[in-house]
């Protein structure tokens, strides 16, 4: 001991050592900051506060637990270092809410509360004895209680004494606003990985460009975006810091800068375009979405978000859903044609047969007659193959007609035909129907399919005998021609897929003509409906105006 | 910067040993601690630590050994602190733990004990 040293009037020991004791402390300190600073880690901040404070101050050991309302998380709540007994135990009744609220009605920055304070229950007392705590600190942050620091017994004979009390609560009070920061940066960590894992579960490429147009950020879905493009696996580190038109070059993303500079207003605006990208296996398609964020309200300077949406498979799929349904429209026309060419050869061929039969009989001149219908047929089956080269299929040429006459002509041509041996055919004619103006080639047409439909339904099983029935009806403003069969009829199924396009019920495919009668029969200003009964049979009725 | 400890080996099947680097603070005394802890668990009833290198000692470092020190003599063994330098025993002793720990200042009889091939950390 230095002779010019002088005691410390407060303790036994000389005013260097308490000066070099406070230099300690200080250092100690010092050292809690830096760590802080260099690594705000909650759970590695505690346990060296309590290593320093068994240090400091000699002490056998030391607990610190964590109250609720640090909101702090519960692997975080509770350290020990030391000889402290029951450590568990101890943790448990810093918890309760005797002690704190104890320490909440000291409403003193750091009191200090020894064994006999009669404030303590006697069952708290005796379990502080028996775990070899001697002093309770609080750990005070503004008006809130954060947790408690138990100290063991000083080690040896040595005693804490009053200096010794007091660099203690400055160095609790001076380390409890590092562990609350330290919590808060947990937390705030920890919000960063959520909203990172948030970011990279995200199917779309997310890339964010600074103000200066470097790459600060990306996901792992615009990682794979480029590295698809370009053939191999690329690292984030490899990209961030890129220039934005070295990211988005003109190799792989050709034009995307001259289509993406029309964003250049400051404040949150959004882009949308459909961008097409170079990569090694192909073209790729991108919806872009550009958005510039500003990066604080009172600065002019923004961030660039740019989102990639791979719309490849998706085109792909809709491209090829366009050539499919052309297919199918090409196909479904094919079938169309197919069946009306078909309705045209029946007639041509009951004509022909018609004729064979006069001349074996030598009714020449309804050979002749019959002849002249067989070109009419012909005739207009060759209209009907020209209009499939104009764009106006239904080009009618109308002209004075009797309706009753026409269905008497196509029943003499058709009923020659196979699939009407056996079948009964009654017509029932209104008298005194007037001509009406109409496309003679188009409404046999409509007639020959709802008698071919008929013939079909009644020969695929129906009601014994077969019966086909034509009838004709006169109203006030139009003419009704009907079309009824008792053959196998229709399912409400069936009946509510009329006169749409590729419905058939037939193994041979013919049910597209319903709707190229629909057609015509629209043209003429008439309609046309459907009825049946499963197991009695279907009607079909015309309605065509007077007066056309 | 973090130091590490310089090595640790058994001595005896009672006696482990420690050689501690030039510093003993807050960056290594949690390493230190799991040392003792190691030490402890293993059946270790007395841990020698060879602080010939040692020149500072912060108060974290002096708290990680005073954790384990009533552990070790609770076994009927002890903390022994050896190859000690004056400034180290400076520091104990401002904080009034000289008489506390069990110090050898010799370095001869030190060495001796730590005679066996080390096992570097």
């Amino acid at each position: 001991m230095n002779k010019l040293d002088t005691m410390s009037p407060f303790t036994d020991r000389t005013e260097s050592v308490e000066n070099q004791r406070r230099q300690f402390a200080l250092e100690a300190l010092s050292k809690l900051t830096r760590q802080f600073a260099e690594n705000p880690n909650f759970n590695r901040l505690a346990n060296m506060f309590l290593l320093t404070i068994l240090g400091q101050f000699g002490v056998r050991g030391a607990v610190l637990s964590m109250t609720t309302d640090s909101e702090c998380p519960n692997e975080n709540k509770d350290f020990s270092i030391g000889q402290i007994r029951m450590k568990d135990k101890i943790a448990s009744m810093l918890q309760s809410k005797e002690i704190q609220e104890l320490f909440l009605m000291q409403q003193s920055m750091f009191s200090l509360i020894g064994f006999n304070d009669s404030r303590l229950s006697v069952h708290a007392t005796d379990q502080f004895k028996e775990s070899g705590i001697e002093l309770l600190i609080p750990m005070v942050y503004g008006n809130r209680l954060l947790g408690i620091i138990g100290l063991g017994g000083t080690v040896g004979d040595r005693k804490l004494l009053p200096t010794d009390l007091e660099m203690l609560c400055t160095l609790v009070d001076s380390v409890v606003p590092l562990l609350m920061n330290s919590l808060l940066f947990q937390e705030i960590s920890g919000i960063g990985q959520r909203h990172l894992e948030v970011l990279n579960s995200i199917y779309h490429g997310i890339f964010v460009f600074d103000k200066a147009k470097q790459l600060k950020g990306v996901n792992e879905s615009a990682l794979q975006i480029l590295g698809q493009l370009q053939g191999r696996t690329l690292k984030e580190q490899s990209i961030l810091g890129q220039r934005f038109d070295h990211v988005f070059n003109e190799l792989v993303f050709p034009n995307w800068l001259h289509h993406l500079a029309d964003i250049d207003a400051v404040g949150k605006s959004v882009l949308k375009k459909k961008l097409v990208a170079r990569g090694v296996n192909g073209d790729h398609v991108f919806n872009v979405y550009l958005t510039r964020l500003k990066v604080d309200s009172a600065s002019s300077t923004s961030e660039t978000v740019l989102t990639l949406d791979d719309i490849t498979t998706q085109r792909d799929s809709e491209t090829r859903l366009i050539e499919l349904e052309k297919l199918a429209v090409r196909g479904e026309l094919t079938a169309a044609i197919a069946h009306d060419l078909n309705n045209f050869i029946g007639m041509i061929l009951g004509g022909i047969q018609l004729t064979q039969f006069a001349i074996e009989q030598s009714k020449f001149d309804k050979a002749i007659g019959y002849l002249s219908r067989l070109t009419e047929s012909a005739m207009s089956m060759e209209r009907f193959t020209a209009s499939m080269t104009d764009s106006s299929r239904l080009n009618a040429q109308r002209s004075s007609c009797n309706l009753n006459n026409l269905v008497t002509d196509v029943l003499n041509f058709t009923l020659v035909q196979p699939q009407f041996r056996g079948i009964r055919i009654i017509t029932t004619l209104c008298d005194d129907l007037p001509n009406i103006e109409l496309d003679e080639s188009q409404i046999s047409q409509v007639l020959l399919n709802l008698l071919n439909n008929a013939s079909d339904a009644v020969n695929e099983g129906g009601n014994i005998p077969k019966q086909i029935h034509i009838e004709t009806l006169l109203h006030s403003e139009d003419i009704e021609l009907i079309v009824s069969d008792n053959g196998s009829g229709m399912s409400n199924e069936t009946k509510s897929k009329l006169f749409k396009t590729r419905q058939t019920t037939k193994s041979t495919g013919h049910g597209f003509g319903l709707v190229n009668c629909s057609h015509i029969i629209a043209d003429h200003g008439g309609t046309i409906s459907g009825q049946s009964e499963l197991g009695i049979g279907s009607s079909f009725t015309i309605t065509l105006p007077v007066g056309r | 910067m973090k130091t590490l400890l310089l090595s640790q080996h058994a001595l005896t099947d009672d006696t482990w040993i420690i050689r501690a680097s030039q510093r003993l603070d807050n960056n290594n005394a949690e390493e230190m601690v799991n040392a003792l802890q190691q030490a402890h668990a293993n059946g270790f009833h007395t841990v020698r630590i060879n602080c010939a290198q040692l020149t500072f000692l912060s108060s974290a470092g002096v708290g990680s050994l005073l954790a384990y020190v009533d552990e070790f003599r609770e076994k009927g063994g002890d903390l022994v602190l050896y190859s000690v330098s004056e400034s180290i025993i400076h520091v104990l002793t401002v904080l009034d733990l000289a008489d506390y720990f069990t110090i050898e200042t010799g370095s001869v009889q030190a060495e001796a004990h730590d005679t066996m091939n080390a096992e570097r950390i």
